[in-house]
C-alpha cells in the first residue's frame, strides 16, 4: 500500500501529536517529519502557576495550624479532667474562640491547597489542548507515566502534579540521566515512594534509634519501573545497594531549614562504598546516588527497555522490533540522548504504518476531541469546567494511577465495554455543550483525517440525524478512537 | 438477556459470545463464584495472625501492640485481625476457612507482575488469558468483572461483561444503533459497545441508586447482578492499597474493615444465592516477616487465602505451617510456601462447579488439586 504525503501528516498529528487543531494538518503537510523534529524543544509552562515553593509553604502553614489546634484540643480535655474546678466560664471562652480562628486557618490553608492542585490538573490538561508543540507534550506525558506518582497525601496533591514541569520538562530533549537524577531529587518521587526517612542502620540516626531502618521501595521501582525493567538482569542484592545509597536523599520542609525541596540528610546516610551490577561507588555523600543513577540510565536494560516502552507508547503495542532495537543502538550510541532517540522514532519507516495501531486513553481522547473542536480554556464554561473529574469517571484520573508503574496504554485496558460507554456519554455531553457555529462532521473530518477515513464512517456521518449526533458519531469512530 | 441473545444472532457469528444451549434445562440454583483480588500484596501475618509461633513477636513487635490481645482465635493456634469482624462471624458459623502459608506461584516480588501471573493462573504471565475465563468456559457460564476494562482474570476466549458505576446521562437508543452499524467489521469496538449496553440494560437503575464508587458498594451490587435471574456465574471484584511499607497498623485497619465490609455487603447483594456461594479471596505474594524501618513491611513471598460463602465448608484454617524462626523463612526473610493457590482453586472448582481433571488442567496446567473437601 502506497502511503500518501496527506497520509503521512495524518499519522504525525495523530500518532505523534495529540490530534489535529484546525489548520494543523495542513501545516504538517508541508514535510510531516521536519514538522515533528521542530517541535523537540522543552515545552513551558504559566510562570503564575505554583511550584514547589509555594506548595511546601502552603503545607507547613496548614500542618503549623493543625498541629497547634491538636495542642490546644489535648491541653483542654486535659485541664478539664484534671482540675475541673479551676476551668472557669472565662477561660474556656477564650479556649473555644482560639480554635475557632484555627480551625478558620486550617480551612483557609487546606482550600487554598486544593484550589493549588486544581489549578495545576486544569492547566496541565489544557496545555495539551493548546499546545503548538503536541509532539514533545506527548513525551512529556509519556516520562511523567513512566515516573507515575500518586497524590495518595495531603501533601502530595499538590507536589505530585509538579513533578512533569519542574523535573521532566527541563530535560525532556537532553540526556535521560539528568532527567533520571532530577526525578528522584524532586519531593514528589522522594515522599511518594517513602524514601524520606529511610535511615541506614550504622548511620549517625540509625545507631542512636534502632527502630529506624531502610525502606527498599523506591530502590526497587528506580530498576524495575525507571531503569533497566523487571527482566532487566539484577538481583535483589542490588536493590538492597541501592536502597542504602539512597538513605539519606529527603525532603526538607520549611519548618526544618531555610529551603525547600531535595536535601541530602548526612546523619540517615548509610556510609560506605556500594557496589551494585558488579561496579563499586565510593563516594560518601549524595554524589553516589548521581554516580549509580548515571550508569542504570546508560546501562543496555535501560536502553533496551525505554525504548520498547516509548515505541509502543507512541506506534503500536506490538512495535516493530527493528524500530526498538534501532531506537535502543541510538540510546548506547549517544548515551541516552532522547533528541537523538527520538530523532531515530521519527525517522524509522516502522514508525509510519498506515494502520491505526494505538488505542486512545481516556486522556488522549478527551484532549484530541477538544484539539479538534478548537476550543480555548477561556470559553471554557460550566461542563468543560469538570475536565479533572470526568477523566477521574472514565477511569484516568491525572497524577492517580496509584501504582508507580503508571496507567497502561495497551488498548485491553481502555477499549472494554464500560469505558466505552463512558465516552459515548461524554462526547454527548460535550457535544450538547459546545458553541453552534461549528463546521459540519463530514467537513471537520477532511481536517482531522484528511481522505483517511473509510466509506462506512463518512456514510454515517452524511446520515446522521443532528450536527450534534454526527459529531457523537465522528468521535467515537474508529478512525478518531484510535491513533 | 433474550433481547442480547436476538441481537446476537442478527448481527451473526462476527463475534465470541457465549451461548449456553442447555440453559432452559438448567436448575435455578447455579453454584456461584466471586473472584476478589487483593492488589499490593497483603500482609497475611497481619490477617492471620501465627499467636502460636513463639517467633512472631521477635519479628514484629511493634506491629502487634494494638492488635494483641483483640484478636479472633481460630484453630490451630492461629487468630484473626479484629477489623475482620464478618470473616469472624463467617468462620464461626463455618462459612469461611482460611489457608495459611500459601503462595500464587509467582516467583518474582514484583506487584505488576506477579498480579499478572496471579491472573493468568499459568507459571509465565499471558496478559491474553486469565484463569477464571477458562474455567467459566469449561463450566459453560457467564461472567463479570466490575471494573472498568477487563481485568486479565477474564480476558480469553470466552466472552466476558465489564460494569462499573457511572455518573454520566445516558445516550439514545437511536445513537446506540447508529454505533453499532458504525462499528460493523470492528470487532473490538462492537464487542465493546453490545456488551456496554447489555449490562446497562440489565443493571436497570441500580447504578443510579448507589452511586458511591466505594468497595462494599461495588461488591453490593456486584451480587445483586449475580442473584437476577439469568444473572453471571461468576465475578471478579478488586481491591487495591495493600502495599503497606508504612504505617502498617493505621492503614490495615482500614483496609481489613473495607474488605470486611465488602465481604457483608456481597452477601447482602446475594441474598438466597450465598448459599450456592464460594467466594475466594487472594493476594498476589505476601510481605516480609520482619517489621521495616518505616512501621510496614516489604515485598515477601508466602500470603494467606480465604475461601468464604454458603458453600463453602468452613470453620478451618488449612495449609502446613512453615514457622516462623530465622532458618525456616523463604531467602532468610519471607514466610516459606508450603502450598499453591492454584491447588486449592482447582479443588474448589473440581467440587463447586463439577470440573473434571481434564477440564483443570486447562485452567491450571499441571496443578493437582488439594484432596480436602471445601465444599458442602
Amino acid at each position: 500500500m502506497v502511503t500518501t504525503h496527506a497520509q503521512l501528516a495524518v499519522i504525525a498529528v495523530n500518532r505523534f501529536g495529540l490530534g489535529a487543531r484546525p489548520g494543523e494538518l495542513v501545516q504538517a503537510a508541508k514535510d510531516p517529519q521536519l514538522w515533528l523534529k521542530n517541535q523537540m524543544v522543552s515545552p513551558q509552562f504559566d510562570p503564575q502557576l505554583a511550584d514547589t515553593k509555594t506548595a511546601f509553604e502552603q503545607f507547613s502553614a496548614h500542618r503549623k495550624i493543625r498541629g497547634q489546634q491538636k495542642k490546644i484540643a489535648k491541653a483542654q480535655v486535659q485541664s478539664m479532667i484534671l482540675e475541673p474546678s479551676t476551668v472557669d466560664q472565662s477561660t474556656s471562652m477564650q479556649v473555644m474562640k482560639k480554635n475557632k480562628t484555627m480551625a478558620g486557618g486550617q480551612t483557609r490553608y487546606a482550600k487554598l491547597m486544593r484550589q493549588t492542585q486544581k489549578n495545576l490538573l486544569m492547566s496541565g490538561l489544557w496545555e495539551s489542548i493548546e499546545t503548538t508543540q503536541p509532539f514533545s507534550m506527548r513525551l512529556l506525558d509519556f516520562f511523567s507515566n513512566h515516573f507515575s506518582v500518586s497524590t495518595s497525601t495531603a501533601q502530595l496533591k499538590v507536589v505530585a502534579p509538579l513533578l512533569e514541569r519542574e523535573a521532566i520538562a527541563p530535560y525532556l530533549f537532553g540526556h535521560f540521566e539528568d532527567m533520571l537524577i532530577a526525578v528522584i531529587k524532586h519531593p514528589a518521587m522522594l515522599m511518594y515512594l517513602d524514601n524520606t526517612r529511610s535511615t541506614g542502620p550504622h548511620s549517625k540516626a540509625g545507631r542512636y534509634n534502632k527502630k529506624r531502618g531502610i525502606n527498599e521501595n523506591l530502590a526497587r521501582e528506580i530498576f524495575e519501573l525507571h531503569t533497566l525493567g523487571v527482566d532487566g538482569g539484577y538481583h535483589i542484592g542490588d536493590i538492597q545497594e541501592l536502597a542504602k545509597a539512597l538513605t539519606g536523599w529527603s525532603v526538607s520542609y520549611p519548618a526544618d531549614q531555610q529551603q525547600e525541596g531535595f536535601v541530602f540528610r548526612e546523619n540517615l546516610h548509610e556510609p560506605g562504598t556500594r557496589i551494585i551490577l558488579a561496579k563499586r561507588y565510593r563516594h560518601e555523600d549524595q554524589r553516589q546516588v548521581e554516580a549509580i543513577l548515571k550508569s542504570l540510565a546508560r546501562h543496555p536494560s535501560t536502553a533496551k527497555f525505554l525504548s520498547y516502552k516509548l515505541a509502543s507508547h507512541f506506534i503500536s503495542d506490538q512495535p516493530a522490533p527493528t524500530l526498538v532495537a534501532a531506537m535502543a543502538t541510538r540510546w548506547q550510541d549517544t548515551n541516552g540522548n532522547l533528541s537523538a532517540v527520538m530523532t531515530t522514532l521519527i525517522e524509522h519507516k516502522g514508525s509510519w504504518q498506515p494502520e491505526r495501531q494505538k488505542f486512545k486513553t481516556p486522556r488522549e481522547f478527551m484532549v484530541s476531541t477538544l484539539r479538534s473542536i478548537g476550543l480555548e480554556q477561556k470559553s471554557a464554561r460550566g461542563f468543560l469546567t469538570g475536565l479533572v473529574y470526568h477523566l477521574t469517571e472514565m477511569g484516568q484520573a491525572p497524577f492517580s494511577a496509584g501504582s508507580p508503574a503508571g496507567y497502561s496504554t495497551y488498548a485491553e485496558d481502555w477499549s472494554g465495554s464500560d469505558a466505552l460507554i463512558k465516552r459515548i456519554d461524554w462526547v454527548n455531553r460535550l457535544v450538547a455543550v459546545s458553541p453552534k457555529s461549528l463546521l459540519s462532521a463530514v467537513d471537520l473530518a477532511q481536517q482531522l483525517f484528511a481522505d483517511d477515513i473509510s466509506e462506512r464512517t463518512l456514510k454515517v456521518l452524511k446520515g446522521a440525524e443532528t450536527a450534534r449526533q454526527a459529531y457523537t458519531l465522528l468521535f467515537m469512530s474508529p478512525e478518531f478512537q484510535r491513533r | 438477556m433474550m433481547k442480547r441473545r436476538q441481537f446476537l444472532a442478527a448481527v451473526g457469528g462476527s463475534m465470541v459470545c457465549w451461548h449456553s444451549p442447555n440453559l432452559l434445562a438448567m436448575p435455578i440454583k447455579r453454584p456461584k463464584l466471586v473472584w476478589v483480588m487483593l492488589r499490593g500484596a497483603m500482609d497475611s501475618l497481619h490477617a492471620v495472625l501465627p499467636v502460636a509461633d513463639p517467633s512472631l513477636m521477635d519479628h514484629r513487635r511493634g506491629l502487634l501492640k494494638t492488635v494483641k490481645g483483640q484478636a479472633t482465635p481460630l484453630e490451630r493456634g492461629f487468630a484473626l485481625h479484629p477489623s475482620l469482624k464478618t470473616f469472624a462471624e463467617l468462620y464461626r458459623q463455618k462459612q469461611l476457612l482460611a489457608v495459611v502459608a500459601t503462595s500464587s506461584g509467582a516467583n518474582t516480588r514484583s506487584h505488576f507482575r506477579a498480579q499478572d501471573i496471579v491472573e493468568s493462573g499459568y507459571n509465565q504471565a499471558d496478559a491474553d488469558s486469565g484463569w477464571l475465563n477458562r474455567a467459566v468456559e469449561a463450566y459453560q457460564g457467564e461472567s463479570l468483572a466490575v471494573a472498568h476494562s477487563l481485568p486479565i482474570s477474564l480476558r480469553g476466549k470466552h466472552a466476558s461483561q465489564t460494569w462499573y458505576p457511572d455518573h454520566f446521562m445516558e445516550s439514545s437508543e437511536d445513537l446506540y444503533n447508529r454505533l453499532k452499524y458504525l462499528y460493523d467489521g470492528d470487532e473490538q469496538l462492537l464487542n465493546s459497545l453490545i456488551n456496554g449496553l447489555e449490562t446497562q440494560a440489565q443493571l436497570g437503575n441500580m447504578a443510579n441508586d448507589k452511586r458511591q464508587q466505594k468497595f462494599a458498594n461495588l461488591a453490593l451490587s456486584c451480587g445483586k447482578l449475580m442473584q437476577a435471574e439469568n444473572g453471571p456465574d461468576c465475578s471478579m471484584l478488586e481491591l487495591d492499597g495493600w502495599d503497606t511499607h508504612q504505617r502498617q497498623v493505621y492503614r490495615l485497619d482500614k483496609q481489613f474493615t473495607e474488605l470486611d465490609k465488602g465481604l457483608a455487603a456481597l452477601r447482602q447483594g446475594l441474598g438466597e444465592q450465598w448459599d450456592n456461594t464460594a467466594v475466594i479471596i487472594a493476594t498476589e505474594f505476601g510481605r516480609t516477616v520482619a517489621e521495616n524501618g518505616t512501621g510496614g513491611t516489604d515485598h515477601g513471598t508466602a500470603s494467606a487465602l480465604f475461601l468464604a460463602g454458603g458453600a463453602v465448608r468452613g470453620g478451618r484454617v488449612y495449609g502446613q505451617w512453615p514457622g516462623l524462626k530465622k532458618a525456616q523463612l523463604f531467602e532468610g526473610r519471607d514466610l516459606m510456601p508450603t502450598s499453591d493457590n492454584r491447588q486449592w482453586i482447582s479443588a474448589l472448582l473440581k467440587q463447586h462447579w463439577q470440573l473434571n481433571d481434564v477440564q483443570l488442567n486447562t485452567v491450571f496446567p499441571q496443578i493437582s488439586p488439594m484432596q480436602i473437601n471445601l465444599i458442602r
